[in-house]
């Protein structure tokens, strides 16, 4: 009960210091309104994903279409919507997938120490090796561009982040007298990594995994415009990208790739946004040269 | 220190073993054959291409091809390219390193010449309205994904108001130094980017905090001039944390380069392996990979061993 109290303050605290922030807080309330206008795509979309309207192909913003047309007839604005579930979920995926691994190893490590540890830190140091980029267009190539696809590379590859996170703060940590004391108490392993070696080691994880989301969304539309990513009809910001491709487009008909840039450029922003107050807000030391 | 670097040369080489392997293993489970091509031209028998296959060692098991590639790659022969077949791969890396070479380290350059002032001159006004700005326009630079940001560079200088060439190194038909330099501006940019968001963010926290420290103040009260103390006292040692970032910078120029090329149709090895992977060119995307994987690796060290350097706390014993 008390141990619950006093973690209640703490992000009470936390909440506190992160709304005195500006931009975090208007990273928040941009994220939350994103995050609705995903949700409610089929409701506040004009029109269905893949409803033409042949009176008004390739044509720019009007009434009717306030972010215009493609050249299928397809309304711009209701196709950003429902890209924005597919980006937005791609992102959040990508980075809750490389979260489980990357703690899972992390944990390990810095639990274990040893053979284990170094087995794993030497994995590490392959996977930091790799050309990030490069790589995940090979394997998304090879195993074919799709969604899933493209959550499951981008997680199995960015996993090291988090692992060596929590590996550091288990190494810092496991000779503390709040875990001498549990051990001594008769707590299993399980439990003291649980109960009180990873709640002890939340706050950087959850900064790393924020700026995570971000970076996998990033990512994903990069892949996506280069085709190997989300795969059209289905909209992504990504592949909504690829029209830039074509320079007459570029030049003449720039609400086709305009919107869905800056929609990728507002949700990396807004998330990096709340990373960066998350960091300074968990952490007090930060405050003083920070704003 | 010797000993050091000499230990870490050493530790890569299992660690690059193992990228190759598993590089290698997911390349060879690919569904599609690599030649497919062939079996759409005509005059070519189902004969002709089992032997092709027997020749190009495909019908071996995958151990052995990949111990064959290893033991060849090591001599520096990573066989010829699917695509253009008469070229040495080797070659065709060789003559397109120097592109990747030009365009990475002018984005280094314009990264640090553009980020150090920026970071210095918001850390010194700090709570102003300009470092406010600079902040927000840092957090964008970090938000904005290269390709776009590319995309819009090609709008506005290229299209819109066209000052700047697109498209390659050189006009067909021009070429010279002035030529390649201008056509290297607008990629340059793109992909730089990011380096100079996080680095004038760097230099920025790295110079606050230096000029909180006790030197700093005994340097004023000693009657120093403010310019001497902060060029002479402050600047000088807020760089020195900064320069560990030049080594990190080399992995994101990598992975960032591989994409700006292929925008730009920059003619370095990001838009060859780029068009390995489309074109399904096994022998180029296993080649430019692990040259890659190489270029990371060295960025890494750099990085540590200058940790060393600036910082002699830090051993490595």
């Amino acid at each position: 009960m008390d141990n619950n109290k006093r973690n209640n303050s703490t992000w009470q605290n936390v909440w506190h210091n992160f709304k005195k922030n500006k931009l975090a807080l208007f990273g928040l309330i941009t994220i939350i309104l994103l995050v609705i206008m995903a949700l409610l795509a089929p409701i506040i979309a004009p029109y269905t994903l893949s409803e033409m309207d042949f009176a008004n192909m390739d044509e720019g913003p009007s009434l009717q279409h306030i972010l215009g047309t493609d050249k299928l007839g397809r309304d711009i604005f209701s196709r950003l919507l429902y890209a924005a579930r597919i980006s937005l979920s791609v992102g959040l995926i990508a980075e809750a997938i490389a979260l489980t691994i990357g703690t899972t190893l992390g944990t390990t490590a810095g639990f274990f120490a040893g053979k284990v540890d170094t087995l794993i830190m030497r994995t590490v140091d392959m996977f930091n090796s790799f050309p990030f980029i490069l790589l995940s267009i090979t394997v998304v190539a090879v195993i074919g561009p799709s969604i899933y696809n493209v959550m499951i590379v981008l997680g199995v590859l960015s996993w090291t982040g988090p692992c060596r996170i929590i590996r550091g703060q288990f190494l810092q940590i496991k000779n503390e007298e709040f875990v001498e004391g549990a051990r001594a108490m008769g707590a299993s392993n399980l439990r003291i990594i649980f109960k009180h070696m990873l709640p002890n080691s939340i706050s950087p994880l959850l900064v790393s995994a924020t700026l995570g989301v971000g970076g996998a969304i990033m990512t994903e539309a990069a892949l996506s415009y280069l085709g190997l990513g989300v795969q059209p009809p289905t909209p992504s910001w990504g592949n909504m990208l690829q029209a830039a491709n074509d320079l007459h487009a570029l030049e003449t008909k720039p609400w086709l790739w305009l919107p869905p840039g800056i929609s990728i450029l507002l949700s990396v922003l807004s998330i990096n946004f709340i990373g960066d107050g998350l960091r300074d807000s968990l952490d007090p030391k930060a405050q003083q040269n920070d704003h | 220190m010797q000993s050091y670097i000499l230990r870490r040369i050493l530790q890569v080489i299992p660690v690059l073993l193992a990228i190759s392997l598993v590089i290698f293993m997911i390349i060879n489970l690919a569904p599609g054959d690599p030649l497919a091509n062939l079996k759409q031209t005509k005059n070519i028998t189902q004969e002709d291409i089992e032997q092709r296959r027997e020749t190009l060692g495909l019908n071996d098991p995958l151990l052995v091809r990949y111990f064959n590639w290893i033991t060849n790659a090591l001599k520096g022969n990573f066989g010829r390219s699917l695509q253009t077949g008469r070229k040495q791969i080797f070659e065709l890396i060789v003559n397109r390193l120097p592109a990747t070479l030009l365009l990475a380290i002018s984005s280094m350059i314009i990264s640090w010449a553009l980020a150090i002032p920026i970071g210095v001159y918001s850390a010194l006004n700090q709570y102003s309205l300009a470092d406010y700005s600079i902040t927000v326009l840092i957090f964008i630079g970090l938000s904005l994904p290269s390709f776009f940001f590319g995309i819009i560079l090609i709008y506005v200088f290229a299209l819109k108001i066209p000052v700047l060439p697109i498209g390659g190194m050189i006009t067909p038909g021009k070429g010279g130094p002035l030529d390649i330099f201008l056509h290297l501006i607008l990629p340059a940019f793109a992909l730089g980017i990011r380096g100079i968001a996080s680095l004038a963010r760097y230099m920025r926290s790295s110079m606050l905090e230096v000029i909180n420290e006790d030197y700093i103040r005994t340097a004023k009260a000693k009657g120093l001039k403010a310019s001497i103390v902060i060029y002479k006292h402050a600047f000088r040692n807020a760089l020195i944390p900064i320069i560990t970032i030049f080594g990190l910078q080399i992995p994101w120029l990598i992975s960032g380069s591989i994409i700006t090329e292929k925008i730009f149709t920059w003619p370095g090895m990001g838009t060859l392996s780029i068009n390995a992977v489309f074109a399904r060119d096994y022998p180029v995307i296993m080649a430019t990979n692990m040259f890659y994987a190489l270029m990371v690796f060295t960025g890494n060290l750099i990085a540590d061993i200058s940790y060393v350097i600036v910082d002699p706390r830090i051993r490595y014993d």
